[in-house]
């Protein structure tokens, strides 16, 4: 029997044990690395899979489980070679009792980007390198195991699913909280492997059959009940004197029996489990049956931490979306990453569940563009995201870097849409919105767009993409020109939810366009949207009484049980509509009143102060028939020089500093947003380019030293961090910035430094270079042949305004 | 030798965080002023809430890790010991995504949340050596004070191999790059001597020192030393 067969067989097989027990029994000495044993001592790992097939063992694991790139540096052998070692021990072990081999792959040991250097392709090169021996040496099946980064899981299987046909098993560790090490929970493991195309899943190691129990069980009912699911535990906790584990193969024995009622396709154990172990694993599940009975699948979107079920009204967030809004097209154009952010986080605070990502600006890169925002967003916010783009390149570029289940926005009856835009989705095991309109444009009647959606959601099963994971919009158009069409909408919203069983999704704001008082239309088309059947509100969710009226309606239709979620927003405020009436009339805006010290005084005060909401404030009420960037020279720039000064003469400290330097940012945001609105250029100092250096990713610096200098007007290209040395001579090259800002934090990436510096001297770009960081100094950066040395932001805000000659 | 396997110490996640050591961190004279009292309480909820401190540590003879004791201060740190204590404890990846949240567009709550964040990893592995110090005194054992890589002579090349030896991206998800990084960024590692008699160890102190140059406590008359 074959791998593929052994996935479809109705008998729970068993796996082996651990082979990191055996081989400390056997004592491997602190620090060596088991993997090099294929190659050094073949009889013993050879023997020891032989005890694990003779047990009951249907499939064995490879002693491959660290056989990466980078966890054989310094061993001498190459992952090919410690790769078919390992396989042909297993195979020769297995080989008198029919058994399976399967290639093992354990996380890399390396944390992959945001939350580490590592980035995604780099990880998806290395398992592939893996799986590609692996695969040639003959494998008939790949475990990925012990993984607790879902983001790392996935470079793990595109890496399967691109280089070899074997079936893939994927399985994480959970802590007792039902989480990884980096949060991953049960239900979005399972979402996202299974998206991604594991043929299986499972929970292995971090704890006993007692602690997986609960966890397995969720495991099962997050996945469909014909799909495989497996488990390999651990022989109980760890033994506090640190000699072992604390269960008997009989208690684990007794442990693993409630499993039977999982239909479990496969188990095994993890550390601390020997043949004996396996042995009695074999009376367990003695004609143990596979699968579970068909239960209703939840359609799921997810990141690693948050996992959004969605049935019935769910808030996706419209506003990172630069149709209409200047300031954010100009973010977009600028590489200003920071606005869409900000823009993300306060969707996210204000009650979305889902944040709608568009980034299709004319005349901007869109693909490059959507990766980078899709990888800012996830290093900041945790919902799931909905890409929105037509254009398949930059949905792809998203789909790849995207951590967790996404939903793409979307596809059309266009049969070519359709057959460019599904793939990508099944692929990536996105779900995917369909829109009612195809070639002829958007048909005048409910029935003829039920019928473009039946005909998405069977193209869309036939693309493999499970049912659950299909959504359909049926279009608002806007009130005030097509009126009669606000309807049609409903009644076709209606019915593909009845009728062809998926979910729904309407962008709701549409519908007030062109009329006063929008959230009163937008308000009550939402509220007749949801009782025609809606689950995803593609809004404002600032609008507050839009949200009001999601929960609302989540009361009425009884989803928010006992009144609880609207209890926990509403009680104790006060209606908007009482407020006014209550209030008495607002106090007239400080920059009316007449300043001492002249109409900035106040702004200038507030700066010094380090007071965000006030310096915002001030700076909207002086912009009112003022020349934006005659603010900055004559508010900001003084302002920020008082507390420069201050801190030079030791009278104030960093703290003070940088809440300057916040409500400075504050006053400039405001700044930004009426320069995009005039359509001006926004004037520029001077382009400075600024990075933290290749292998460091203490940024902190950084960003205080790239705060303070857009505060004093100049443009900065900044780089981020772990940033390599050809990156920044093509950023320096490209925007033709003639002075560079680099920083380091460690001793051992100042190398990087002096490497970054060779590289603009070699590439002959007209631009100097002023470094700072913690462990630098004046006479190392003369040596590295910097030609300034900041000892802080703001002796770098000093170099800065010297080199560009401002005043 | 199944002492030197790894093992898992588990930590509370702590209930407030030291905010004059974190206003020390941020670059304060003395008892931070309101303004950043009132900015690091605002700071300090989210952090701790993302916070997941988790600490992995082992006990081997001083001889077994001879590769890992270059220079001269951390032989004497260990004078007298015939064992050694490894540990490392991390805050997890969730802060060091809260310290970039908070610093969207504010940087001086970035900037107060890296402090606040550092100083909880300073909370967490004194948490964890009084743990270990609580466990061995049952046993009639001493243990001296931390010392970490980057402490005087002890170079931080030695971090790789030191993560290696705990297992520590298995244990506690702490990997450690090859410019010796360690990710999740707020985290701490350090060796501990073992006797049967009381030890204190030896703090390098700022002789050794390769900060000595440019430290900033140094130039005040003060010591990073609480």
């Amino acid at each position: 029997m074959n791998a593929r067969e052994l996935l479809k067989t109705r008998e729970t097989v068993l796996l082996d044990g651990a082979m990191g027990t055996m081989l400390q029994a056997a004592g491997l000495p602190l620090g060596a690395k088991p993997e090099a044993l294929n190659l050094e001592n073949p009889a013993l790992i050879e023997s020891i899979h032989a005890q694990y097939a003779a047990a009951g063992s249907r499939i064995v694991c490879a002693n491959t489980f660290g056989a990466s790139a980078h966890k054989l540096a310094g061993t001498g052998y190459t992952v090919a070679q410690v790769v078919a070692a390992g396989i042909s021990c297993a195979r020769r072990a297995v080989a008198p009792y029919g058994g399976l081999v399967a290639l093992d792959v354990g996380p890399l040991g390396e944390l992959l980007e945001p939350a580490g250097t590592l980035p995604l392709e780099e990880a998806v090169s290395a398992f592939a390198e893996i799986i590609r021996a692996g695969a040639q040496a003959g494998a008939d099946l790949v475990l990925c195991e012990t993984f607790t980064d879902l983001y790392e899981l996935k470079a793990a299987l595109l890496a399967c699913k691109e280089n070899c046909g074997l079936p893939v098993l994927a399985s994480m560790s959970f802590e007792a909280g039902g989480r990884t090490f980096t949060g991953c929970t049960v239900e979005s493991f399972a979402a996202t492997a299974r998206g991604l195309g594991a043929d299986a899943v499972g929970i292995n190691c971090s704890l006993g059959p007692k602690e997986i129990y609960p966890m397995a069980k969720a495991l099962c009912e997050a996945v469909p009940g014909d799909y495989p699911v497996f488990v390999k535990p651990n022989a109980g906790l760890p033994r506090a004197d640190g000699s072992g584990y604390d269960i008997t193969p009989q208690l684990f024995a007794m442990q693993m029996k409630p499993y039977r009622e999982l239909g479990l396709f496969a188990a095994g154990g993890c550390c601390g489990t020997t043949p004996d172990f396996i042995r009695a694993l074999h009376k367990v599940f003695d004609g143990g049956k596979t699968g579970r009975a068909a239960h209703p699948m939840p359609s799921v979107l997810c990141t690693p931490v948050q996992c959004v079920t969605v049935d019935g009204i769910t808030v996706v967030g419209e506003r990172i979306n630069p149709t209409g809004k200047k300031r954010f097209q100009q973010a977009i154009r600028e590489g200003d990453i920071d606005y869409v952010l900000a823009q993300g986080i306060s969707q996210a605070e204000s009650g979305a569940a889902v944040l709608d990502v568009n980034v299709g600006v004319p005349g901007v890169d869109e693909p490059a563009a959507m990766e980078r925002v899709v990888k800012a967003l996830q290093s900041v916010v945790s919902l799931p995201l909905q890409l929105d783009s037509s254009s398949a390149a930059a949905l792809e570029r998203g789909l790849r870097v995207y951590n967790g289940k996404p939903i793409v926005n979307s596809v059309n009856g266009e049969r070519a849409v359709l057959d460019r835009l599904l793939p990508l989705c099944k692929k990536y095991g996105a779900a995917v919105v369909g829109l009612t309109l195809d070639e002829k444009g958007i048909p005048k009647t409910a029935a003829e767009r039920v019928a473009i959606a039946a005909r998405i959601r069977d193209a869309a099963l036939a693309a493999g993409i499970p049912p659950e994971d299909i959504y359909i919009d049926c279009l608002t158009l806007t009130a005030s020109a097509q009126q009669e069409d606000v309807m049609v909408t409903l009644d076709a919203l209606r019915s593909c939810k009845q009728e062809l069983g998926v979910r729904t999704v309407l962008g709701v704001s549409n519908i007030s366009f062109g009329l006063p008082c929008r959230p009163y239309l937008n308000t009550a088309f939402l509220t007749m949207a949801v009782y025609a059947g809606l689950d995803l509100a593609i809004m404002n969710p600032a609008s507050e009484e839009m949200m009001g009226a999601v929960y609302a309606c989540n009361v009425l239709t009884g989803r928010d049980r006992q009144s609880g979620q609207y209890i926990a927003r509403y009680a104790g405020r006060q209606m908007p509509s009482q407020t006014a009436q209550a209030a008495p009339a607002a106090p007239p805006s400080a920059a009316a009143q007449p300043a001492p010290g002249g109409p900035c005084a106040p702004l200038m005060k507030a700066v010094e102060q380090g007071l965000k909401g006030e310096a915002a404030a001030h700076t909207r009420a002086l912009l009112a028939g003022r020349d934006p960037l005659d603010l900055v020279d004559h508010a900001l720039i003084p302002a920020l020089d008082a507390v420069g000064a201050g801190y030079e003469k030791g009278t104030l400290f960093l703290p003070q500093l940088l809440q300057s330097a916040s409500a400075a940012q504050a006053a400039f945001e405001e700044i930004k947003a009426a320069v995009a609105k005039n359509g001006a250029p926004g004037a520029s100092k001077g382009r400075i380019v600024l990075a933290t250096v290749k292998g460091d990713v203490h940024d902190i610096g950084k960003n205080i030293v790239r705060v303070i200098l857009e505060n004093y007007g100049f443009e900065v290209l900044d780089l981020g961090r772990d940033v390599p040395p050809e990156t920044v001579v093509e950023a320096v090259r490209e925007s033709g910035a003639r002075l560079v800002g680099l920083s380091a934090l460690m001793t051992t990436t100042l190398k990087s430094m002096a490497e970054t510096i060779e590289a603009l001297h070699k590439a002959k770009l007209d631009c100097k270079v002023m470094v700072g960081g913690a462990v630098l100094t004046e006479s190392y950066a003369m040596q590295i042949g910097a030609d300034w040395y900041a000892k802080d932001a703001k002796r770098s805000a000093d170099i800065a305004k010297e080199f560009y000659g401002v005043q | 030798m199944p002492a030197a396997v790894s093992r898992v110490l588990t930590l509370e996640r702590p209930e407030t965080a030291d905010l004059g050591q974190a206003a020390r961190y941020m670059g304060a004279r003395g008892e931070p002023d309101p303004a950043t009292r009132a900015l690091l309480e605002r700071c300090a909820p989210p952090l701790l809430a993302a916070a997941a401190p988790r600490a992995v540590w082992l006990r081997a003879p001083v001889e077994a890790l001879a590769c890992l004791w270059q220079g001269a201060d951390i032989a004497r740190h260990l004078a007298g010991c015939g064992e050694a204590v490894l540990l490392a404890v991390t805050l997890g990846p969730g802060v060091d995504g809260q310290i970039r949240r908070a610093g969207v567009g504010d940087v001086a709550a970035g900037a107060a949340s890296d402090a606040l964040a550092s100083a909880l990893a300073e909370q967490a592995a004194d948490r964890a050596e009084a743990k270990l110090r609580a466990l061995f005194a049952a046993e009639g054992l001493h243990l001296t004070g931390r010392y970490s890589p980057g402490y005087g002579d002890w170079p931080i090349g030695v971090q790789p191999r030191l993560a290696a030896l705990l297992d520590t991206p298995r244990r506690i998800g702490l990997c450690v790059t090859d410019s010796c990084l360690m990710l999740p960024r707020k985290s701490v590692t350090a060796a501990l001597g073992l006797s049967r008699a009381p030890v204190t160890g030896y703090r390098a102190g700022c002789a050794h020192c390769r900060l000595r140059d440019k430290c900033e406590y140094r130039k005040r008359g003060e010591t990073c030393e609480r």
